[in-house]
C-alpha cells in the first residue's frame, strides 16, 4: 500500500522525480524514483534535514517544524516529517522544475497524512 | 576575541554529542532521533549536527560542531569540517571493529588531515582493554600518520578539555597530521 502510494504520487504530479519515506534516523523505507537518484541516499538527506529544520524551529519559538522547502535552479525539494506514534518518519519530495510548488505542498502534506495513518509500515 | 570552529567525530555511540555537552558554555544544540537501528544499543542518534560553545581563559572563542557517526551522512562529514581549526576523532573501544572505525574516518578525512591537526580520544578502555593505545598508535604509524591519542571519558568535561588542549598544542606548532615526506 505504501509502494503504491509512492508510485501513484509519480504519476499524479507534474515533475516529481522522487519520493521517498525514511525514518527519522535515515534509513529508506519505501520509495518511487524515476532517474538514478539513490534511495538510501536522499533518506540519509532528508533526515539530517529534518532534524536541523527542526532545531531552528525550535531555537526560533516556532514550535514542531512541519515542512522544509528547498527552491533550487533546477527544481523543489520538500521534505516533510510524518509523526507517527511507534516510530517518526520524514518524507522528501523531488521535482524538476517543471512541478508546481503548490502542488508539491498539497502533495506533501497529503503524502505524510497517509503516512502518519498507515496501520503497517515496510 | 577570535572564534575558531573545532569537529568532532568518530563512530556512533563514540560519545561526539556527550563531550560537546560536557564542555559547552552554551545548551547545545542537538538533532538527536530515535535510533532505529537494532544492530546497536543505543536510543538516540545523532542525524544533523552538534554544536556548543567554549570560551577560552583568553577570550577566544571555541565553536564546536561534532558529525553524525554513521557512513550513511558522510555527505555532513565534508560539509562540517570545512573551516576547521582541527578535528578531534573519538572511538569506543567496545567497539567489535575499533580499527575498522578509525580507518573510515582516517580514510573520510584523509584530504583534511594533511593540513589539519588531529587529536583521537579513546572511550571505555578501562572495561575494554584491547586494542591498547600503543597498538593504535602502531596502526597509524602504518599510515604514516602522526596523531596523539590518548584514553578519554567523554563525560567528564576535564578530559574532554585535555583533548583540545593537545589539540590547540599542535595548532600553536602548526603541526599537520600527515608529516611532509
Amino acid at each position: 500500500m505504501a509502494q503504491d502510494f509512492c508510485s501513484r504520487m509519480m504519476i499524479d504530479v507534474i515533475g516529481l522525480n522522487a519520493v521517498v519515506l525514511a525514518t527519522v534516523d535515515g534509513f529508506e523505507a519505501v520509495h518511487a524514483i524515476r532517474n538514478d537518484l539513490k534511495p538510501e541516499r536522499l533518506a540519509a538527506l532528508a533526515s539530517s534535514i529534518a532534524a536541523i529544520g527542526q532545531v531552528v524551529a525550535l531555537e526560533g519559538s516556532l514550535g514542531q517544524s512541519k515542512r522544509i522547502i528547498i527552491d533550487a535552479e533546477h527544481g523543489y525539494t520538500l521534505v516533510c516529517s510524518v509523526p507517527r506514534q511507534d516510530i517518526g518518519f520524514v518524507l522528501i519530495l523531488l521535482s524538476d522544475t517543471d512541478a508546481l510548488l503548490g502542488q508539491l505542498n498539497v502533495n506533501a502534506i497529503k503524502g505524510s497524512q497517509f503516512f502518519a495513518n498507515l496501520q503497517i509500515l515496510p | 576575541m577570535n572564534e575558531f570552529k573545532i569537529l568532532f567525530t568518530g563512530p556512533m555511540g563514540a560519545g561526539k554529542t556527550t563531550a560537546i555537552a560536557s564542555i559547552s558554555d552554551t545548551a547545545p544544540v542537538l538533532t538527536d532521533v530515535s535510533n532505529s537501528d537494532q544492530s546497536v544499543d543505543k536510543v538516540s542518534t545523532t542525524v544533523g549536527l552538534d554544536y556548543g560553545q567554549l570560551t577560552l581563559d583568553n577570550g577566544d572563542r571555541l565553536r564546536l560542531f561534532g558529525t553524525p557517526g554513521q557512513e550513511r551522512f558522510d555527505f555532513l562529514w565534508k560539509i562540517l569540517v570545512s573551516g576547521s581549526l582541527g578535528v578531534v576523532i573519538l572511538l569506543n573501544n567496545a567497539s567489535k571493529t575499533p580499527f575498522d572505525d578509525l580507518n573510515l574516518f582516517l580514510t573520510a578525512f584523509a584530504e583534511t588531515l594533511k593540513t589539519m591537526p588531529c587529536v583521537i580520544g579513546v572511550g571505555r578502555l578501562d572495561t575494554h582493554p584491547h586494542p591498547s593505545l600503543d597498538e593504535y598508535a602502531d596502526f597509524l604509524e602504518s599510515k604514516q600518520l602522526i596523531v596523539p591519542i590518548i584514553a578519554t571519558d567523554v563525560r567528564q568535561s576535564s578530559n574532554v578539555r585535555l583533548l583540545l588542549d593537545l589539540l590547540l598544542t599542535q595548532v600553536e606548532l602548526n603541526t599537520p597530521s600527515t608529516p611532509t615526506p
